[in-house]
């Protein structure tokens, strides 16, 4: 393993105000600051220590918070998450990552049999305060088990939280929330967002949940108020969906784009208040068709705006088989003209 | 931009040294991934060792003649922020092209 040397971030000074930074940068500096306020927090994973991570997320960290708290672990993710297990029974604050969404698998069993439940099953004497990170989809063109959506799996899990930021300024917020919280929540970061910048204020959150910069950190987001149809996306996808939004605008169309952020809970208030106004709706997510999240949203859509709806809730989704690697990506991922088709779709449903 | 240290590997046969013949490169210099960037010479043979990775040269580590152990630092790149990680390349974002158009009669109703 090779070894990286980089010069730390600069120390933010309280009410920064708004600066322009990558997700990677606004993931490292929302870390670097729950370590120092919160001197029980750990944070650790395959070259999290000395290399920063592969994604860079950690870079600095050790050399700044020390070893005993920023540290390297064998390539064993489940002895990863099921020492995280035991570091949130013994008063830790333990964020953990997988190196790969892919990665998380030999661990679904301290995930869902212990970290999920280990609250419940000790009638909560032992909550589970782990903020698991995991980079997550596809978009980087990597190899097979190095880009995954594994949201709806997650979801499915009760005692689990599950939330994806899609551009840095949630992803910073989101993740000093996260990292805050006293159950286990799983911070699905979408990689191939890791590197564009965009504006993060940085002044510190109030110590509720709703901060005047960074706005309600706990339901939904509308990224783009639209008119006659909501795109409901997370991740990755929600970029994707604002330039949809932005061509389908040259068509007269006018759409919202309905940035989900938590998947477990997910916001249904949102969802109704959005399709409540558009009567429209197609959801938009990497993962596989079949009992994927795009189900659960279109049910919740449809419950909360049966009366109003126009159409039957679009699903815009990847396919029913195994994340592909590298080149095949752009033939899974859903593209601009799949959600387009989606749209149309919609837009031609005729009810009788 | 990110520095990024290479230290000698293993040669072949568990050799734990070698010795410094050549600096085919020099600090400063943008090389290219496998372009032969120093002459080595162990106990069974003398190699061209090509570079691991494109990027910079920050730093060489060894004068000719002199030894380095295996593991320690050898040479020490520059190379951007933007770098993918082990595995994957940066997406880069372009404008987006579409083909679909859409149509339709919005009754207002």
């Amino acid at each position: 393993m090779s070894e990286t040397i980089t010069e730390m971030p600069p120390v933010i000074p309280a009410a920064a105000g708004i600066q322009q930074l990558s997700m990677q940068q606004a993931l490292n500096r929302a870390l670097d600051e729950v370590l120092a306020q919160n001197p029980k927090t750990v944070i650790f994973g395959e070259d999290c220590g000395r290399l920063g991570g592969v994604f860079r997320i950690t870079d600095g960290l050790q050399a700044k918070h020390g070893e005993d708290r920023v540290f390297d672990t064998p390539l064993a993710e489940s002895g990863i998450l099921g020492m995280s297990v035991g570091l949130a029974m013994a008063g830790f604050h333990p964020i953990p990552e997988v190196q790969f969404d892919g990665f998380a698998y030999p661990a679904i069993n301290q995930i869902v049999c212990q970290i999920a439940r280990m609250n419940y099953r000790s009638r909560g004497t032992l909550p589970m305060p782990i903020t698991l990170r995991v980079p997550s989809f596809g978009g980087i063109r990597a190899p097979e088990h190095h880009g995954e959506s594994l949201e709806a799996l997650f979801a499915h899990v009760p005692g689990l939280k599950v939330v994806s930021p899609s551009n840095p300024h949630d992803a910073y917020h989101l993740l000093k929330y996260a990292a805050t919280r006293p159950d286990p929540v799983i911070f699905m970061e979408p990689k191939s967002r890791y590197w564009q910048k965009g504006p993060v204020d940085l002044t510190p959150a109030a110590a509720d949940t709703t901060a005047p910069d960074g706005g309600n950190l706990t339901g939904a987001r509308v990224a783009r108020e639209g008119r006659h149809l909501t795109l409901v996306a997370w991740g990755a996808m929600v970029s994707r969906c604002l330039q949809v939004a932005e061509l389908a605008a040259e068509d007269g169309i006018d759409i919202e784009v309905l940035d989900l952020r938590w998947l477990k809970p997910i916001d249904a208030e949102a969802l109704a208040r959005s399709v409540a106004k558009t009567r429209r709706a197609v959801v938009v997510h990497e993962a596989p068709l079949t009992s994927g999240l795009g189900a659960e949203v279109a049910q919740l859509i449809t419950q909360g705006c049966f009366d109003t709806l126009k159409a039957p809730v679009e699903r815009v989704t990847g396919f029913d088989v195994p994340y592909p690697s590298g080149d095949l990506e752009d033939e899974y991922i859903p593209n601009i003209d799949r959600i387009l088709f989606g749209i149309q779709r919609v837009l031609e449903y005729r009810r009788g | 931009m990110a520095e990024i240290s290479f230290p000698l590997p293993d040669l072949g046969e568990g050799l734990i040294e070698a010795t410094v013949l050549d600096w085919l490169v020099e600090p400063g210099q943008q090389v290219e991934r496998n372009q032969p960037i120093v002459e080595l010479e162990t106990s069974k043979s003398a190699l061209e060792l090509p570079s691991p990775q494109a990027g910079k040269v920050v730093r060489i580590h060894g004068a000719p003649g002199e030894t380095i152990n295996v593991g320690a630092p050898l040479i020490v790149f520059e190379v951007p922020d933007d770098t993918a990680g082990i595995v994957g390349t940066v997406p880069k974002d372009e404008a987006p092209k579409r083909r679909v158009r859409l149509s339709a009669v919005l009754d207002e109703d």
